[in-house]
């Protein structure tokens, strides 16, 4: 008796359930055109399907390689982002007489402190690979809305990655771009640094380059932060200074880990180059005292403060228009 | 990706309005809350290679049925009848089902040496078919073969040097059949099965029969006890084809059965939202939809038509088997139900169709009034398993234009079927004994029958016995949007909207009645319990 | 006395034609060349006349043709103007009261000639003396200036133009008698065959009236009226047609039903007897071809003037011929005679007008009696009349003794 109640209410509530859906399916649809000029509502005995997750590292990027958006990009590259970018960042270019005697695809690597880096660096690369670059943006930041991972997978030509982990999907996407020749950038910081300290690099271009064969290009950016932080508001105009290091390719049997670390070691060795000169970098690096790209200290406000204190190749400035 | 499967739907207010099929062209409805919609299951994965299932049929027969090498030699007589023009429907996509079984067989006949092999096209009643059509069933090979040498035959059920009269079952029945086939070793039987009525001893008691033989269950009584035609276990119309079949093997004449079944693809892609639910309609089903609707209702009646019936399905092949004719037909039955059988819950007061623009008798040709009638009150009303969708005394609402409009080709004792017949009476006991004879006896349609590509003369009152069952069954049939005098001749109602239907039908089964669309085609069989 | 006259207007003829052609049959009346007058009784002209005053007198199919302007003009030497029309007449004699109608053609006896062979042997219809005697030219009363006609008050008749009617006869049945006469006349001519398929087209007046002939006097298997509206087509199914067909399915149905063969569009067989009640020149070629080779054609009623094709009367052999109006009838019994070869079996002799006046008694050929005018109201009438068939009518007719504007409505069975 008891039970029948309740299977009563039960089926009570459902249906009531069912007709509010179907209400409010109802309702939301007298706005829109009506079908088949809009789209169909859905009956309420429906569950509406869920929605497959095509955001984020599943995000299909292929149509962003198709000769005609290879095209338009590089329209846009050439003609629109190089120009604005010089301006804004007017990089000094250092290490790129490298591209002369080899050959790609290459892995680049940088640190990473501002969302000009991918542009910068692009611009700062020679025509013949610029043009064939794909970018890693992480999945989770560029990648979760539509708009943004058509920007993303449009303008920067980025695909979706993960930033804590190695997911299987995304690095045997890269992997095949890059084995079909294309040039791979990626940050292995996973981030903007927050501070202006470095970070320590994931595995990611590591294991790339291990799986690959691809030779890694260590890179590093100087002074984006300054133009455009992470949280910054507004972007100013200064120079910046770009720096190749000598292409890295894994060792014998040299796991990701390891080879991360040399990476690491590599761009330190840059930044060290950056705010002194290549050959006093060279030294320090050989007595193993070129400073750490995470600094000295753990944590908190002292290390944002320090960060100061790091060689700064320029101060920023207003821009001055006509260019000189 | 496995299909999903066939559903009934309850209406609400935020339903869609649904896709009712109107001939050459289509409506959406929105029908009242709390009415049904049966949905049919998604097409089944096709055979992933079918060349090879269909050489592992003849390897591996079913029932009492050695493998079809073992029952060749050489310097025997082998016939190969094949389903005609009716099947599939829309015709499908190259290369026909047809022609990959004949190829296969007819492989295995050179090897083992057969020299005298014939094909026959076992049209019963059914119009001849044209080179093209030949052509494009059987392939350009298989057509180059026999045809120039008049190898390739199409059954001539009046052709008095042709058939054999056998003798007749222990009912009484006739059996009479074609006489090559009679005399022939081995009769491969290649079956197209769409639908769950086609196939088994179907294939040849009917296929390669005469008028003498087909008229004892193709007439009112025997319709009327098949309930419904699409289950064969309640058929009437099976149990005298079964009848006559084991008649046939007890004779000695050898059936080496292929039965294929299909999937319910049916539409290619540019038409696909008509195989789909309308809630998942995206942007390009529903552009598709509003252009071909603003299209067809600006293009001439004619193009439209031509342009219908120059559609291919893409619908593939989801079984094959072959041997013994009964253990093959159950496995295929078995096919055919799992990709069609829909459960549904009861009858309604209102049963509504939307009818396309094909039926299995006019492929190339056009849906005249009684092939309309033939296609809602015999075809669609009998998709059922169990009950009717609609109750005793219920009414039928169809959607089709009924144009007054035949082909005199393919057609023409239809035409006078629909002036001569249908104009003094639509019962089908009083046509079946006040004019059948004589149309079936009419010299003239026997020679354009014989001669040219028309259907039988006694054809159209097949297809009056067809809607028998329903005629009997309905209380009322309505016509949504069809012609008004074409509709009156049929002895039903016209309505212009749906509603002014619903409106007419409650006359009939009274205020507030409950209502089921069936969502066909694609091809679906309600299991109605 | 109050009548309608035509005169001989060319001018008023061709206005009429003009209209008729433009606007539909009937359209014309009121510029045409009839009249609506009062004019004094014509003068008697013997002893042997008598004064009838019409009850009903009909619109004969041919009326209307004249009026339309659409008759043949060699007709014209068959009339005197200005004359009367109406000779489809139930009347009163002005003598004995009594109700009669009349035969009213007019051959050798009526107008006081000693009797051609023809009119001797009782066949007035193929008399040849139609302009001579007593009273001036004119094929019938209604086309004669001297007799009056039925479309006035008063009428001079023959005595031996005259029937008398049952009491048990109604008017409207009495009505019918001479188109039915007419009828009969065409049949008994050449009555098909036992067995045989007849074909009757057009199912106006005279079709219907030639269908109910077909049924009472022969016994064909098949009888085919092809119709063009409802009402026709159910007065011919009551009048006893085995098959009632749209003109269009004619031929359709005769190749059902003598199993022919199709060549080109001739059939290879067909009917035995075709009577072309229609008369115009697709239906004389229509019916041409789908009578049987060596077979029947009857043209009932009066053709319209056009263009034949007859190359298949030519290579099919079909025996064609007019009928027109009636005299005297070789009728079978009905008595088997065992043994008897052709021609022996009994018949008897008789008038037709008696057959017809039995006939239409029998079979109640008033129901074909769709409307009754007054003569005031003639334009109504005629207009009625030319679209008797698209307004569900059959017969319309005068009562030129009454002036209420419609006297009968349209019969509630059509």
């Amino acid at each position: 008796m008891e039970s029948s109640k309740k299977n009563f209410q039960k089926a009570v509530v459902g249906a009531t359930k069912l007709k509010l859906k179907s209400e409010y399916r109802h309702a939301k649809s007298a706005l829109r055109p009506s079908f088949p000029y809009g789209k169909p509502t859905l009956p309420g005995v429906i569950e509406p399907p869920k929605k497959q997750n095509k955001l984020g590292v599943d995000y299909n990027t292929d149509w962003a390689r198709k000769p005609a958006m290879k095209f338009a990009r590089r329209v846009v590259l050439e003609s629109l982002a190089r120009p604005v970018i010089h301006l804004i960042a007017s990089p000094t270019i250092l290490g790129d007489e490298i591209f002369q005697s080899l050959k790609g695809p290459f892995i680049f690597t940088a640190n990473h402190a501002s969302h000009l880096d991918t542009g910068l660096l692009l611009t700062c690369l020679p025509e013949n690979i610029r043009s064939r670059c794909v970018a890693a943006a992480a999945a989770d930041y560029f990648f979760d809305t539509p708009m943004k991972a058509f920007f993303a997978a449009s303008v920067l030509n980025a695909v979706p990655m993960e930033r804590l982990k190695v997911n299987r999907r995304s690095a045997l996407m890269a992997a095949e771009l890059i084995e079909e020749g294309w040039n791979l950038i990626i940050f292995p910081e996973g981030g903007r640094t927050p501070d202006g300290w470095g970070q320590p690099f994931k595995g990611g271009a590591a294991y790339l380059a291990i799986r690959t064969g691809a030779p890694i290009i260590p890179v590093h950016l100087h002074g984006t932060r300054q133009l455009l932080g992470k949280g910054a508001r507004r972007l100013v105009t200064g120079t910046t200074k770009v720096t190749f290091g000598k292409p890295i390719t894994p060792f014998e049997k040299e796991d990701a880990r390891k080879l991360a670390e040399r990476v690491q070691d590599a761009v330190a060795c840059l930044a060290d180059e950056a705010a002194t000169t290549f050959w006093e970098a060279k030294k320090r690096n050989a007595s193993k005292s070129t400073p750490l790209l995470e600094g000295h200290l753990d944590k908190g406000w002292r290390k944002s403060f320090e960060s100061y204190n790091l060689p700064s190749p320029s101060r920023p400035s207003r821009p001055s228009w006509p260019p000189k | 990706m496995s299909s999903r499967p066939g559903f009934v739907m309850e209406v609400d207010r935020s339903t869609p309005p649904t896709l009712f099929w109107h001939g050459e062209g289509w409506k959406l409805e929105k029908l009242p809350n709390g009415s049904r919609i049966i949905y049919p299951k998604e097409p089944m994965e096709a055979l992933r290679d079918p060349d090879q299932a269909i050489q592992d049929a003849l390897d591996n027969p079913l029932g009492e049925s050695e493998p079809l090498d073992a029952l060749l030699r050489p310097g025997m007589k082998l016939t190969i009848a094949f389903d005609d023009i009716s099947l599939p429907l829309p015709p499908m996509q190259k290369p026909d089902i047809r022609q990959r079984v004949i190829e296969a067989v007819l492989t295995r006949a050179a090897n083992a040496g057969v020299d005298d092999v014939v094909l026959i096209a076992a049209l019963a009643l059914h119009r001849r078919m044209s080179e093209a059509e030949l052509r494009h069933a059987l392939g350009n090979r298989v057509y180059d073969s026999f045809a120039p040498h008049g190898l390739l035959k199409q059954h001539d059920a009046e052709d008095p040097d042709g058939l054999t009269y056998l003798g007749t079952t222990d009912k009484g029945e006739e059996v009479e059949i074609s006489k090559r086939a009679c005399e022939s070793d081995l009769i491969v039987y290649v079956n197209i099965n769409l639908v769950a009525m086609d196939g088994g001893h179907k294939s040849v008691a009917t296929g390669l029969a005469s008028y003498r033989s087909l008229r004892h269950h193709h007439n009112v009584a025997t319709m009327r006890a098949s309930k419904s035609f699409m289950d064969q276990h309640h058929s009437e119309l099976h149990s005298a084809n079964w009848r006559m079949g084991r008649y046939i093997k007890q004779q000695g004449i050898k059936i080496f059965q292929i039965e294929t079944t299909l999937n319910t693809n049916t539409f290619p892609s540019q038409f696909r939202f008509l195989q789909k639910r309308e809630w998942e309609w995206d942007i390009r089903d529903r552009a598709t939809f509003i252009a071909t609707s603003k299209v067809m209702g600006k293009t001439p009646p004619k193009i439209n038509r031509s342009v219908f019936q120059s559609i291919l399905s893409p619908h593939a092949m989801s079984s094959v088997q072959a041997g013994e004719v009964e253990a093959v037909h159950e496995r295929t039955t078995e096919h055919v139900y799992a990709q069609q059988l829909v459960p549904v819950s009861g009858q309604s007061d209102i049963l509504t169709l939307g009818l396309p623009y094909i039926s299995p008798y006019n492929v190339n040709s056009v849906l005249n009034p009684i092939l309309v009638a033939c296609l809602g009150l015999g075809y669609f009303f009998n998709l059922y398993r169990g009950k009717p969708l609609v109750r005793q005394g219920g009414v039928l609402i169809l959607s089709h234009p009924t144009t007054w409009e035949f082909n005199p080709v393919h057609h023409p004792s239809y035409i006078d079927f629909f002036d001569q017949v249908l104009s003094e009476t639509t019962d089908p006991e009083i046509i079946q004994s006040k004019y059948e004879e004589s149309f079936a006896r009419d010299p003239w349609y026997i020679h354009l029958y014989r001669t040219g590509n028309a259907y039988h003369g006694v054809h159209p009152f097949y297809m009056w016995y067809w809607c028998a069952h329903a005629l009997e069954h309905l209380g009322k049939v309505i016509i949504v949007g069809g012609d008004p005098k074409a509709v009156s001749r049929l002895g039903f109602s016209p309505a212009t909207t749906l509603m002014d239907a619903l409106e007419m039908a409650k006359d009939v089964v009274g205020p507030n009645p409950s209502l089921t669309h069936f969502h066909v085609p694609p091809l679906a069989i309600a299991d109605v319990s | 006395m109050k009548a309608l006259q035509i005169e001989k207007s060319l001018l008023r003829f061709g206005a009429a034609s003009l209209i008729a052609r433009t606007k539909g049959s009937g359209k014309g009346a009121s510029i045409g060349p009839l009249r609506y007058v009062d004019i004094p009784m014509p003068k008697e002209i013997n002893d042997n006349w008598i004064e009838i005053k019409p009850i009903l007198s009909g619109i004969c199919g041919s009326d209307l043709s004249m009026l339309d302007g659409k008759s043949s003009r060699e007709l014209e030497s068959f009339v005197s103007f200005p004359f009367i029309p109406g000779h489809e007449v139930v009347g009163i004699r002005a003598d004995t009261k009594k109700r009669i109608v009349i035969e009213p053609l007019l051959g050798c006896i009526s107008r006081g000639l000693s009797p051609c062979g023809s009119c001797l042997s009782g066949h007035h219809d193929r008399c040849a003396n139609l302009a001579f005697g007593d009273v001036d030219a004119g094929l019938q009363i209604g086309f004669c200036k001297d007799t009056s006609g039925g479309w006035a008050e008063s009428f001079f008749a023959h005595i031996t133009q005259i029937h008398e009617i049952p009491d048990s006869m109604d008017d409207s049945d009495a009505l019918l008698v001479e188109p039915a006469a007419c009828a009969i006349h065409a049949v008994l001519q050449d009555l098909p065959e036992p067995g045989s398929t007849v074909v009757i087209l057009g199912a106006g007046t005279l079709g219907l009236l030639t269908l109910a002939a077909v049924a009472e006097f022969g016994k064909p298997k098949h009888i085919v009226v092809a119709a063009k509206y409802n009402h026709q087509k159910q007065l011919a199914r009551e009048l006893g047609a085995t098959h009632v067909v749209d003109s269009d399915k004619v031929q359709a149905m005769v190749r059902s039903l003598t199993k022919s063969r199709l060549v080109g569009d001739t059939l290879s067989n067909g009917a035995d007897t075709t009577y072309d009640c229609v008369g115009s020149s697709a239906t004389i070629e229509s019916s041409i071809m789908i009578t049987k080779p060596r077979g029947t054609l009857v043209l009932v009623g009066m053709p319209t003037k056009g263009k034949i094709d007859l190359t298949f009367l030519w290579q099919r052999q079909i025996q064609m011929h007019g009928a027109y109006t009636y005299g005297t009838e070789q009728v079978s019994t009905g008595d088997e005679v065992p043994g008897a070869a052709n021609g022996d079996a009994s018949h008897s002799t008789s008038e037709t007008f008696k057959l017809a006046i039995d006939m239409s008694h029998k079979v109640g050929l008033g129901r074909l009696h769709s409307a009754t005018y007054s003569l005031e109201h003639y334009e109504d009438a005629l207009l009625h009349a030319g679209q008797a068939g698209s307004r569900g009518a059959i017969k319309i007719a005068f009562a030129p003794n009454k002036n209420k504007k419609i006297l009968r409505e349209e019969t509630e069975t059509l």
